[in-house]
């Protein structure tokens, strides 16, 4: 309980602003009921508090939103964010659609690229280009007649293989899935091979 | 009598009048062609290749590497265009070979592998003269079937008749 003698300078303030709690609220308001110089100056900052509501100051906001927004792009972005940003502004470009058929026309291109015979082809033909340049380091570091047999060699092999018509297979049917059928040049032969089904 | 110097220019004349002729008639007769079917089992039996393959064997080898190959029948038989010839496989096996025609040096040929009644291949093909043809793989007792089919234009004019059998087809 307050002494009567107890001022309460420090919670009059608040009792202006309605910022105490009620049972303080209560105790404030039950002191300023018999102390006149509580009572005074609380008087006192209800008219300050009245004239400065009363202030209108008009400050100068032109620009002010320009420079806000001048700072803003002026903070560092990060780099996760400048990305995320650049394929939302490409994704923007295309309808979700098309963008579904561009990703599912790349992954079949790669699927081409890496799966199908065209890569086998690649892989062959610098397989190919690998072997012979070691061919030609070979003959490049033979003796010279030796080189000179393999040459006539390979030329004789290579005449004969182009020289010998090869069998043409204009129709093929058959109820087993996986014919195989290839050339045997050097044996004038060509083979139809059907794969057992028992 | 005629002069010793007119002959030959007579000769020349007549042989070139006959030339056509002669043409002619060879153009009237069918091409034969000579069939030759060999049936051959392959199998990994460690039996090593049959002599009465001859150069045959090692050429199989070199293309299958199986380690048995045994000759089990050799057929030769003789036809001509647009006229098939029938041959008996082991296992129950028929071969339908029809020359076509003749292109170049290419045998044009239907190539027909029937199971039982059940056509297993049918193939259209032209084929090297002196070439072959080798269509393998269905199953024979504990192996594979390979049948070596071979196809050359016969230089003589002599009739066509059936396959004839040195190896009886089991």
């Amino acid at each position: 309980m307050m002494a009567e003698t107890d001022h309460l300078s420090l919670m009059l303030g608040p009792f202006e602003d309605r910022e105490l709690e009620p049972h303080e609220y209560q105790e404030v308001a039950f002191h300023l009921a018999r102390c006149e110089q509580c009572t005074a100056e609380l008087a006192d900052y209800t008219q300050i508090g009245r004239e400065l509501r009363t202030l209108n100051l008009e400050l100068p906001l032109e620009g002010f939103k320009e420079a806000v927004m001048q700072r803003i792009e002026n903070l560092p972005v990060p780099f996760t964010l400048r990305l995320r940003r650049m394929f939302g502004g490409i994704g923007e470009l295309f309808p979700s659609n098309l963008g579904i058929a561009v990703a599912s026309a790349v992954a079949a291109a790669i699927t081409v690229i890496l799966v199908t015979p065209y890569a086998q082809t690649v892989t062959n033909r610098s397989g190919t280009s690998h072997e012979i340049a070691r061919v030609e380091r070979d003959l490049a570091t033979a003796p010279a007649v030796t080189t000179q047999n393999a040459r006539t060699e390979l030329a004789r092999d290579v005449a004969q293989v182009e020289e010998e018509p090869q069998a043409v297979i204009s129709k093929l049917e058959s109820d087993i899935p996986s014919v195989a059928v290839w050339n045997e040049p050097r044996m004038d032969t060509t083979v139809i091979w059907l794969p057992d089904q028992q | 009598m005629l002069r010793s110097g007119k002959f030959p220019l007579l000769l020349a004349v007549l042989c070139a009048l006959a030339l056509p002729q002669v043409a002619t008639a060879q153009q009237m007769r069918p091409q034969i062609v000579i069939v030759r079917v060999d049936s051959v089992l392959a199998a990994d039996t460690n039996q090593g290749i049959d002599p009465q393959l001859g150069p045959m064997g090692p050429r199989l080898h070199k293309m299958f590497r199986y380690t048995t190959y045994q000759l089990v029948s050799e057929q030769n038989g003789r036809t001509e265009m647009g006229k098939m010839i029938e041959f008996t496989m082991p296992g129950g096996r028929i071969l339908h070979i029809e020359p076509r025609s003749i292109d170049g040096n290419m045998i044009a040929m239907e190539v027909l592998l029937f199971q039982g009644e059940k056509p297993m291949l049918t193939t259209d093909l032209k084929l090297p003269d002196n070439g072959n043809l080798i269509v393998g793989g269905p199953h024979y007792e504990q192996g594979e079937l390979i049948i070596t089919i071979g196809a050359n234009m016969a230089s003589d004019v002599a009739s066509p008749g059936a396959a004839t059998t040195s190896a009886q087809a089991k």
